[in-house]
């Protein structure tokens, strides 16, 4: 909503500067959003006086002015033809930049000089086709600041009018609140209007067909008007609102929607057929070309206003252009209704239209504002236009709502808002807002709500309007007492706040990427057709075609990442994201069922191996580079029981992929990518990724505290055992060999050295453990260690075909 | 005779002073103690003295011997350490880097969700999470803003299907956290949102924290309390609250958090449009209308509801200018925090 705040202070005494004003307004929650000075589109446009006129020398259409700008007279070449000496009309001079874009600089135009330029309306951004050079009062004095002749030296506020607040959207709305605030007068717009002739109810009917989304609607009757250009201010008003002022007509229906709130629309009478008015649905597939020249298919659950015939508007969102106010109208028929703000919420939604009316009707227009709007319009129709007033509305008011009351306690009040105001306080900030107040019992007022503040239908709302008056800034901040925890509160996210601490102190930088993907993503993945990650949840609406599904899995956004920083010449990478999943739980499931959304790790590594030390070999990182970390992370949430399984992961390269397993259970894998995906995400170097269900993964660690394990009291034996054996067997499968028949005081196994080579023959591998054993109750003597180790080079020549070294 | 002690007592310092190696200090040593030494030949003219004179003279000459002698030794002593250093340690050169794992960096909207969370933490309030693809009812219909409502406008809400939504806002873990605990309630709740939106300044996807706290007698003042110690821990005592009426369909009455700018400390900036405030979040009391959707008795239980933009927050602390910076995640930007 915009507005001059010369035009609000003719509703309100006000004598605060705008600045200020418009503070006290923010405070007393209208935003504004911006203010701007008027007039500054006419910096360098002053009045001058026609002195003189003669012909062109060289050219028939032109004339040659001179002009008298107040310190000088300066000659002016001009083709238009409704000048004449002694004409008072805007000059702009040289340098000046004219609202309409035209620079204007001192010129030879055909041999003669001219020194400025004389200016229509529509080079000035006021009427669009206005013919000639803009004529002024005669008054005037010459050299005049064009702004400041036209009294046009204003502030306009721009203000953010929140959607329960529609009543906002006018000049009154407005001055209604700043009376409200500020306690100066409000004084609402005086006419006297002269009405003749046959009444209204002579020359037209209304029938309303659908009561229900259109509970009033009134016609006027202006009759032998003449279209021409509205008054200058008027036009100068709408500018500064941001509205195109067009003919007096339709600006007068703009001004007073401005200046009341109630949308008007002026049908040309003569082409409504049988010259009445039927307020119903649409059929279905019925045309109507509005006003901006398109033709638009309807359906039944559309209001429109028709004729006898045919429909002729569509119910307070635009009339048509068959029955549009021209040139030619003589009578007019002027709307001035309320209409249902959901239905034509829908309407103007399904169609795509966004109108100044349609903006208030779906916030609420006042149903007894209708009559007096009516009245405005034809009493400037009457001035400006040279109409005719007929007497009387042709009203049709089929649903009346009473005056709504509502119940105030101030208890409530002092309870909310954490006040002690007193029921006198309060009685005052609502007698401010106008609304009547009778005192019920010591505790309880009743308020009447004027039907134009359809926001206020609770006690709460009436809370809410004391606490605004009596300012949020003068409640005294209190800090409340604790509130008992929950029972069973969410998560309290350690484990995810363990895992991000881990993987830190490990090197790694976290990211956070969209949650969308495309589709064609999961393709580069050579994610199977029938796996789980296929069932994506798509988006309606996306952004583009890139975001049109949420993800199912974290590698992309990672990837993508790992591109971005590689085209940025960074190379050592070490990232991780943590963040939800989202899998449509089943095709088959309804249309309301939510998708499950776990929450997933995943990590990528890339290029050279600890390369911030000065003095280490540059080598690219490997499996290994990635598995450590993740071990690290898992012991540190206490996973117990972790297994790393070979397996096919399709996006993994197959000799250096693994399963991850907790307790048996499967929670993600690990591997390098191969070089299909690799390319496919069009990435040049080796990355090395890992992706963990770590819902699954927190679920499956240890809960109970650490149990203490007393100190062994006697010394260990320590021995080391080097085995070649074939190179498919796996250590840990020799480990797990090992262990199976291990007396209880084995304690430790522990991997140390392998090695491939020319010491072992082709095809194998050497394998060497170190084995620790200690006994809780004695010191072990080596004999009963050594019969052991007797033992166990038997069984492991047996079962994996190892022998010593 | 004083007047001597003094004087070769003087140049016995300025003489150590100068003395590095071993042979000058045998030099030093022969000069001052030797049997023709300096301080030698004044022991031997104490003779002269008179008996009174004797004893204090004595004693002055005895402390600039045993001083010098002391001094020889310590001499000595460092000057065959640093020699037996030099020859047996291979030096380090200590400016060079340690060997390290360099540090990783969380997120910093993740630093900004706990800093967050643990503030309210310590205000008693409970984290809860909920979905982040969620129902239109408990999206808008439960927060009273029914289907066709202009308040909708307010959001752009990305859609799966008629019903189901990414949620334009954390508030509806709150009405399914009111449908599963009666009240009194404490919590607040974190994550991600979701709005078709995308510029310098919005994002289609960022970050949320909403509270809420219902409870017999809260009222706005509790409201403004709680926030100002929020504001108060966040960003600093000194900076300054300011609540203004505003509306949104879920609380009444609203109020809009404007925040003294922490660029300009309200004198007025580029960031704050001059104005000297900031808006960083919004807030009210829940609305009677939403106990009605979740079973609360308003006449009985009273509460206030709160929410912010993660990423506001954090562009605000750390001077951040583009919002699409954080999802980026250009290693150059992410490695600052």
């Amino acid at each position: 909503m915009r507005l001059t705040y010369g035009w609000l202070k003719e509703y309100v005494d006000c004598h605060l500067p705008p600045q200020e004003l418009s503070q006290r307004l923010v405070m007393a929650g209208l935003e504004v959003s911006a203010m701007e000075e008027t007039g500054e589109e006419f910096r360098d446009i002053i009045t001058g006086k026609i002195v003189s006129m003669r012909p062109h020398s060289q050219a028939e259409h032109l004339q040659v002015c001179t002009v008298d700008i107040g310190r000088e007279t300066v000659p002016i070449v001009c083709g238009a033809p409704n000048i004449a000496a002694g004409d008072l009309i805007p000059v702009a001079l040289p340098g000046a930049l004219l609202p309409s874009g035209t620079p204007v600089e001192k010129a030879e135009i055909r041999g003669e000089l001219s020194v400025g330029m004389l200016c229509s309306a529509e080079e000035l951004g006021l009427m669009d086709n206005a013919y000639g050079i803009l004529q002024l009062n005669k008054n005037l004095k010459p050299g005049t600041e064009l702004a400041e002749a036209l009294d046009f030296k204003d502030t306009v506020l721009e203000l953010n009018i929140t959607p329960n607040r529609g009543d906002c959207l006018s000049v009154i709305g407005i001055a209604r609140e700043v009376a409200a605030i500020t306690g100066g007068r409000f004084k609402p717009p005086e006419f006297t209007l002269k009405e003749e002739g046959e009444p209204a109810g002579k020359w037209t009917s209304v029938q309303i067909l659908e009561p229900n989304l259109c509970p009033r609607y009134t016609a006027r009757i202006i009759s032998d008007v003449r279209i021409k250009a509205s008054p200058l201010w008027m036009q100068l008003r709408l500018k500064a609102a941001g509205m195109r002022p067009l003919s007096n007509i339709v600006d007068i229906t703009n001004y007073v929607m401005l200046e009341l709130g109630q949308p008007l629309h002026a049908f040309d009478y003569n082409l409504l057929t049988e010259n009445r008015i039927i307020v119903r649905r649409a059929q279905k597939g019925e045309r109507l070309v509005s006003i901006d020249g398109k033709a638009r298919t309807l359906d039944d659950s559309m209001l429109v206003i028709a004729d006898a015939k045919k429909s002729v508007a569509l119910a307070g969102i635009m009339g048509g252009q068959e029955s549009e106010v021209s040139d030619a109208t003589r009578h007019i028929l002027l709307e001035s209704a309320q209409f249902d703000p959901l239905n034509n919420r829908k309407t103007a939604k399904k169609l795509g239209m966004g109108t100044e009316a349609s903006y208030r009707y779906q916030r609420y227009v006042d149903p007894r504002g209708t009559a007096l709007a009516a009245d405005r319009a034809a009493y400037f129709m009457a001035l400006f236009g040279e109409g005719k007033v007929h007497p009387g509305l042709a009203d049709e008011w089929p649903l009346k709502q009473d005056v709504a009351v509502i119940t105030l306690r101030i208890s409530h009040t002092n309870k909310t808002l954490g006040t002690s105001l007193s029921s006198k306080e309060i009685t005052t900030y609502l007698t401010r807002l106008q609304l009547k107040t009778s005192p019920v019992t010591e505790d309880t007022l009743h308020v009447e709500i004027p039907s134009y503040r359809s926001d206020l239908t609770r006690e709460i709302d009436l809370v809410e309007e004391v606490a605004r008056l009596y300012g949020y800034q003068k409640i005294n901040s209190t800090l409340p007492g604790r509130t008992a925890p929950l029972e069973n509160p969410g998560t309290l996210q350690a484990p995810e706040r363990l895992a991000r601490e881990t993987l830190t102190a490990l090197s790694f930088t976290e990211i956070i990427s969209y949650s969308f993907i495309d589709e064609e993503a999961l393709d580069k993945l050579l994610v199977p057709k029938d796996d789980a990650r296929r069932r994506l949840v798509r988006l309606k609406n996306p952004l583009s075609q890139d975001w049109s599904c949420m993800r199912t899995t974290m590698l992309p956004g990672l990837l993508q990442t790992v591109l971005f920083n590689f085209n940025r010449n960074r190379y050592n990478l070490k990232l991780f994201e943590m963040g939800r999943i989202y899998l449509q739980s089943s095709e088959a499931a309804g249309e309301e069922s939510l998708p499950q959304e776990p929450n997933y790790l995943a990590a990528a590594l890339t290029g050279l191996r600890e390369q911030s030390v000065w003095a280490a070999k540059k080598e690219e990182v490997d499996f290994f580079d990635l598995k450590g970390p993740l071990e690290t992370l898992l012991e540190k949430l206490r996973c117990r029981n972790v297994k790393f399984q070979r397996a096919d992961t399709p996006c993994l390269h197959p000799a250096r992929a693994a399963s991850v397993l907790v307790e048996n259970e499967p929670v993600g894998y690990i591997g390098e990518l191969n070089s299909q995906v690799l390319e496919a995400f069009d990435l040049s170097k080796k990355v090395i990724v890992f992706e963990i269900d770590f819902d699954k993964v927190s679920r499956l660690s240890q809960k109970k505290p650490a149990r203490f394990q007393p100190l062994p009291k006697f010394p260990p034996i320590t021995r080391d055992i080097a085995l070649v054996l074939n190179k498919s067997v796996q250590a840990a499968h020799v480990a797990d060999t090992i262990r199976a028949i291990a007396p209880p005081i084995l304690k430790q196994i522990q991997l140390f050295d392998t090695y491939t080579g020319e010491q072992v023959p082709p095809g194998e591998k050497s394998l060497a453990f170190s084995l620790v054993f200690q006994s809780e109750d004695r010191t072990l003597v080596n004999s009963e260690v050594n019969k052991f180790m007797e033992e166990l080079v038997t069984h492991l020549k047996e079962t994996v075909g190892a022998i010593l070294r | 005779m004083l007047s001597r002690i003094h004087e070769v007592s003087k140049s016995i310092h300025e003489e150590l002073k100068r003395a590095n190696n071993e042979s000058s200090l045998n030099e030093l040593k022969v000069k001052y103690l030797g049997k023709k030494g300096l301080l030698t030949s004044i022991r031997k003219s104490l003779r002269d003295l008179t008996p009174e004179e004797r004893p204090a003279i004595g004693v002055m000459l005895n402390n600039v011997i045993s001083q010098l002698e002391s001094a020889l030794i310590d001499r000595t002593a460092a000057l065959d350490r640093e020699k037996r250093l030099a020859s047996e340690v291979d030096w380090v050169d200590i400016t060079l880097t340690g060997r390290r794992l360099p540090p990783g960096h969380k997120h910093p909207i993740t630093q900004t969700w706990e800093e967050v969370v643990q503030i309210f933490m310590g205000l008693g309030f409970d984290v809860v999470e909920g979905p982040e693809v969620e129902l239109d009812y408990y999206n808008f219909e439960a927060l009273n803003i029914p289907k066709d409502h202009p308040a909708r406008d307010m959001q752009d809400t990305f859609y799966i299907t008629e019903e189901v939504l990414l949620r334009t806002h954390t508030s509806p873990v709150q009405i399914r956290a009111m449908e599963k605990h009666p009240p009194p309630i404490s919590i607040i709740s974190p994550g991600k949102v979701y709005r078709c939106d995308a510029d310098i300044t919005h994002s289609p996807m960022f970050h949320q924290v909403e509270g809420l706290k219902v409870d017999k007698d809260i009222s706005l003042a509790d409201l403004k309390g709680v926030l100002e110690e929020f504001v108060h821990q966040y960003f600093g005592k000194a900076t300054k609250l300011r609540f203004r009426p505003s509306f949104f369909p879920f609380t009444e009455p609203s109020a809009e958090v404007d925040i003294s700018c922490v660029m300009c400390s309200g004198e007025g900036c580029r960031v704050c449009g001059q104005s000297g405030w900031l808006e960083i979040l919004g807030s009210g009391m829940v609305d009677p209308e939403v106990y009605r959707f979740v079973g609360y008795d308003p006449e009985e239980w009273t509460g206030f509801a709160f929410g912010m933009g993660l990423e506001r927050l954090a562009m605000l602390k750390y001077g951040i200018d583009d919002i699409r910076l954080f999802f980026e995640n250009d290693h150059r930007f992410l490695e600052q925090f």
